[in-house]
């Protein structure tokens, strides 16, 4: 009993240890990067390096405000990452129950050829993609953005994954009451992988909030360019503004930011459901 | 609740698009011209500002719709708009890469801007006037044009115990600067780029003799290159002048946290100095054994294959190299005008380095033109070879007899 | 027993009804693309698809006999096998570590996501500065302790190394997350019966954490391979694939090939190369691992 008390204190010591270590590592490189954002140009590279040093001031994000429409890049980055993120979501939640807990013809070779996408580099398929969207006459709109898209294999996968693990036998139940295969999916199946849902949310969102090169090689006119090809703008090729830069990193994380910390709460709503089925 | 936020998305996304087209419509009668180019960072401000004055002032109701990337970016979204003909009326981009994009037909030889007298010729710096053509045809106007100059700091100078009036102007001064740096601070003393950007070695290079392909040959290997480069990785790497490979990046963050007392360095550096109060001077690259030279970059703007308004883009090439445009690009970038006639204009005199980075316009070359595959000569070739030599203690002499023979299988 | 077929019909049809979205949309933007791609593969021709070729097997033969395809094909090799245990262990571990509830989990969870919401972009640019061996605090921070500061960039023992540390560390997170998704649908009450069985923290973890959480794991696993396989951001904005191509991975390797080059017949080769080796490693992996799945169909 006395062993396991201090085995106890000895893990509880260790958790706090390993969790304080990663924190430090993975936060210094964020402090690093607000800090920098609120520091001028010349204080940044100064050497010794020390992180609060020098004079603060906006300076870096009235920058990116005269410097590049913000608002107009923001309002394109929204409507594309929202869009894409709600289609892909309901595509990749339908596909995913089908390939874990339904059975039809092609199964199989279907969630292989959906796992081959993953494989490809896009710089493979960009070309073709590209020309596809011109002859669809699709360049330069938020539909041609949205419909290469609309769904994706790491979405279709993780969720097979979390349906999978599903208990067996759930169907039944709306089976017996009658009830057709798209209501058992929506109102079965899809509250109990809310906690799941949540996250391939964030991540489907993040991902295309993120992107640069795919808007940018499928949209032409200045008018759809996005927050990630706007603020790439500030990479000059001979000087690097790190205070411009890393200003808008840490414009475009701050939504992400917000929208994973709304989410942390639906996680722990999720579990107290599936604890209440369980 | 979830199909209404479905529906709503998918209706907005038919209809904005459709918002933008009638948009596009009103301004019909306007000539609409695109124009790409990767002049990120602060170079934007001041090019965004003069393409608004030329869009406001031309007489001819001709808009020009810039778009602004990386390079890199730009490089891949050429490749797929181009095949099909949607790509921008005017691309801007170095000088070395013409032969890549001239030889399958994506830019439009333009021989006729200079007979119809719209750029003139005879004021473009020379070496930058050779290589706007390929395989003898014009293909691109001057944009910009610069060359690289020693800086050097004076603080450090002083710390030395050198004269901070005096930078080095041979080879044997530029060591003996750099090895009383070394020897009486804790500063680097002198230090050249390998890769990510202009490669400063070539300086060296052509400074004693040597060149890298001269008539379609590579030569790379020459015994003066051989020479040069032992001469020059011993001060880097043995006598310890300054760290071996070092990006363009890096050098300049090595010179701006003041830890290296002189480097070469093109135009663009003098406003970030200035601004993080740095006391540095600029001179004429040291001469070398055989000559005093140094490395131009220049780059142009092209018509492109995709482009059905040359009248419209031949006005913008006139009016961007005219004095007045150049004088304005050149005090808003720090980049010296791209014509040689206008050095004594009194605005310049605003900007203490202009002058002495115009100057030397005509004791410069450029580094790797005319050819097909630039990238890959300079990735695949010369860039290994210096990092096994600075790296790895390699043999010069193997590993330029090695660099030589990949790039003669390049440029067949 | 003839309306038991037509039910067994009717969900059938289901099933390819949920699927038929997904599976249009890949059709028409990813495998006529791919398709094509495969075809450039056969065939040589110039920036404006200009002066086309018909090569046959020439550029699998140049393939085999590229020493730049096989340095890519090993480098990428070695961040595979270096990253996805390293990724993987760590994002569980941390996973398990902030599974319950408090004020401490939420931060931790909170803060290790961080990384993954960043572009892979900012997040090279601020690790290339902070390992900066003249300007950055970390080689700062090695020499007050008396160290030498290398340019672990610039290093061809240790570029790769820290590439595959930034990866992880971009990723462990997301990854976190995705297993605390998968750990908190395990039922509570297995854990209770293993507690009062007297079981300890190590025996829970492999006899109900591991196996419960199975499907998620390799899931995770699956994706992290074929991730990695395809890995070049952080190579592209740290090394440029150098010092000296040591960390130059297929990708990048297709990347400089496509637009360096302009060889795309030859870029689609390696890709086709790279497809077949990601699918073969990616698929055995999750037959492995998954064997134990019951179908749930």
């Amino acid at each position: 009993m006395k062993t396991g008390h201090t085995g106890k204190r000895v893990g509880w010591l260790l958790r706090i240890l390993v969790l304080g270590i990663l924190l430090f590592v993975v936060l210094y490189p964020f402090l690093w990067m607000v800090v920098t954002s609120f520091k001028a140009e010349a204080d940044i590279v100064a050497f010794p390096p020390k992180l609060f040093s020098g004079h603060f001031g906006l300076q870096s994000y009235i920058d990116i405000w005269k410097r590049i429409p913000f608002m107009d890049y923001y309002k394109n980055t929204i409507i594309f990452a929202t869009s894409v993120t709600c289609v892909s979501l309901l595509f990749d939640t339908m596909a995913g129950y089908a390939f874990a807990r339904m059975k039809f013809p092609g199964k199989n070779i279907m969630f292989l050829l959906v796992m081959g996408t993953m494989m490809i580099p896009f710089q493979v398929i960009m070309i073709p993609l590209f020309v596809e969207i011109f002859k669809l006459n699709l360049t330069n709109t938020y539909l041609g953005l949205l419909l290469p898209r609309a769904t994706n294999a790491f979405g279709i996968f993780m969720m097979r994954s979390f349906f999978i693990s599903l208990p067996k036998g759930l169907e039944d139940a709306g089976r017996i009451d009658g009830a057709g295969e798209f209501r058992i999916f929506a109102k079965i199946m899809v509250p109990l992988c809310k906690p799941a849902i949540v996250s391939l949310f964030i991540f489907h969102f993040m991902y295309q909030w993120n992107d640069l090169l795919y808007p940018l090689i499928l949209t032409t006119d200045e008018s759809m360019k996005t927050l990630p090809a706007g603020l790439a703008t500030f990479m000059g090729t001979h000087v690097v503004e790190y205070g411009v830069i890393m200003a808008g990193a840490c414009l475009s994380l701050l939504p992400i930011l917000l929208a994973y910390l709304f989410a942390q709460k639906q996680f722990v709503q999720g579990i107290a459901m599936t604890g209440m089925k369980g | 609740m979830k199909r209404k936020i479905l529906a709503v998305v998918l209706a907005a996304a038919m209809v904005l698009p459709m918002a933008t087209h009638v948009c596009a419509e009103e301004s019909a009668e306007k000539t609409v011209i695109t124009f790409w180019n990767g002049f990120t960072g602060s170079d934007k401000e001041t090019l965004e500002a003069l393409v608004n004055e030329y869009n406001e002032t031309n007489d001819k109701n001709i808009e020009v719709e810039m778009t602004i990337m990386p390079w890199d970016s730009l490089y891949q979204k050429l490749a797929t708009v181009l095949p099909v003909g949607e790509g921008p009326d005017i691309l801007a981009m170095a000088t070395e890469r013409i032969g890549t994009y001239a030889e399958p037909g994506a830019f439009v030889p333009i021989d006729d801007v200079y007979e119809a007298g719209i750029v003139d010729e005879s004021v473009i710096p020379e070496t930058l006037r050779e290589n706007l053509k390929y395989d003898g045809t014009y293909y691109g106007v001057p944009m910009n044009f610069a060359t690289l100059l020693l800086y050097y700091n004076k603080t450090i100078f002083e710390e030395a115990g050198l004269d901070p009036e005096a930078p080095p102007t041979t080879w044997e001064e530029l060591e003996q600067y750099a090895q009383q740096i070394v020897d009486n601070t804790d500063k680097y003393g002198f230090d050249m780029a390998v890769k990510d950007t202009t490669p400063m070695w070539c300086i060296m290079l052509w400074g004693n003799g040597g060149d890298i392909i001269k008539d379609g040959k590579a030569v790379f290997n020459s015994p003066e290159n051989v020479e040069t480069i032992t001469r020059w990785a011993e001060n880097i790497r043995d006598k310890k002048f300054g760290p071996e490979v070092l990006t363009g990046g890096e050098i300049d963050k090595l010179f701006e946290s003041q830890k290296l007392g002189m480097y070469f360095c093109g135009p663009w550096a003098t406003n970030g100095f200035t601004d993080a109060g740095i006391d540095y001077g600029v001179a004429q690259a040291p001469a070398g054994p055989q000559e005093q030279i140094t490395q131009a970059n220049g780059v142009g703007m092209y018509l492109t294959s995709s482009s059905k308004q040359k009248e419209a883009v031949y006005d913008f090439f006139g009016w961007w190299n005219s004095k007045d445009t150049q004088v304005k690009w050149s005090l808003g970038t720090g980049f010296p005008p791209a014509r040689t006639d206008i050095a004594d204009d009194e605005r310049l005199a605003e900007n203490l380095y202009i002058a002495e980075f115009a100057k030397s316009a005509n004791e410069s070359k450029m580094y790797l033109q005319q050819l097909t595959n630039f990238a890959e000569v300079d990735t695949q070739a010369i860039v290994p070879a210096f990092e096994k030599i600075l790296l790895e203690n390699a043999d010069v002499q193997e590993t330029l007899d090695e660099a030589n023979a990949v790039i003669e299988s390049l440029i067949q | 027993m003839k309306k038991r077929v037509t039910l067994e019909k009717k969900r059938e049809r289901a099933g390819l009804l949920f699927v038929a979205p997904s599976m249009i949309i890949f059709t028409v933007f990813v495998f006529v693309p791919l398709i094509i791609a495969v075809v450039f593969s056969f065939l040589k021709f110039d920036m404006m698809f200009n002066h086309i070729e018909f090569q046959k097997f020439d550029h699998y033969i140049k393939l085999v006999q590229d020493k730049r395809f096989w340095n890519a094909l090993f480098n990428t090799l070695y961040y595979t096998v270096f990253s996805v245990p390293l990724l993987i262990g760590l994002a569980l571990g941390a996973a398990v570590l902030v599974k319950r509830k408090g004020w401490f989990s939420s931060i931790c969870k909170s803060v290790f996501f961080l990384p993954a919401i960043c572009s892979m972009t900012v997040v090279s640019i601020v690790w290339s500065f902070l390992v900066n061996p003249d300007v950055g605090m970390f080689s700062y921070w090695l020499t007050l302790f008396g160290f030498e500061p290398v340019n672990v960039l610039n290093s061809p023992t240790l570029a790769m190394p820290a590439v595959i540390l930034v990866g992880v560390w971009k990723n462990f997170g997301f990854n976190m997350v995705i297993l605390l998704a998968g750990l908190n649908g395990i039922d509570e009450s297995y854990y209770e019966a293993a507690k009062l069985d007297g079981a300890t923290s190590w025996q829970q973890f492999k006899r109900i954490t591991v196996p419960m959480l199975m499907p998620t794991l390799s899931f995770t696993i699956v994706n992290a391979i074929i991730g990695s396989f395809q890995v070049f951001d952080q190579v592209y904005v740290m090394t440029k694939g150098g010092p000296l191509f040591k960390t130059q991975t297929l990708v990048q390797l297709i990347y400089s090939t496509a637009f360096d080059s302009f060889n795309m017949g030859y870029a689609s080769a390696i890709a086709v190369a790279l497809f077949l080796i990601t699918f073969v490693a990616s698929v055995l992996t999750f037959k492995r691992m998954t064997k134990g799945e019951e179908d749930l169909a």
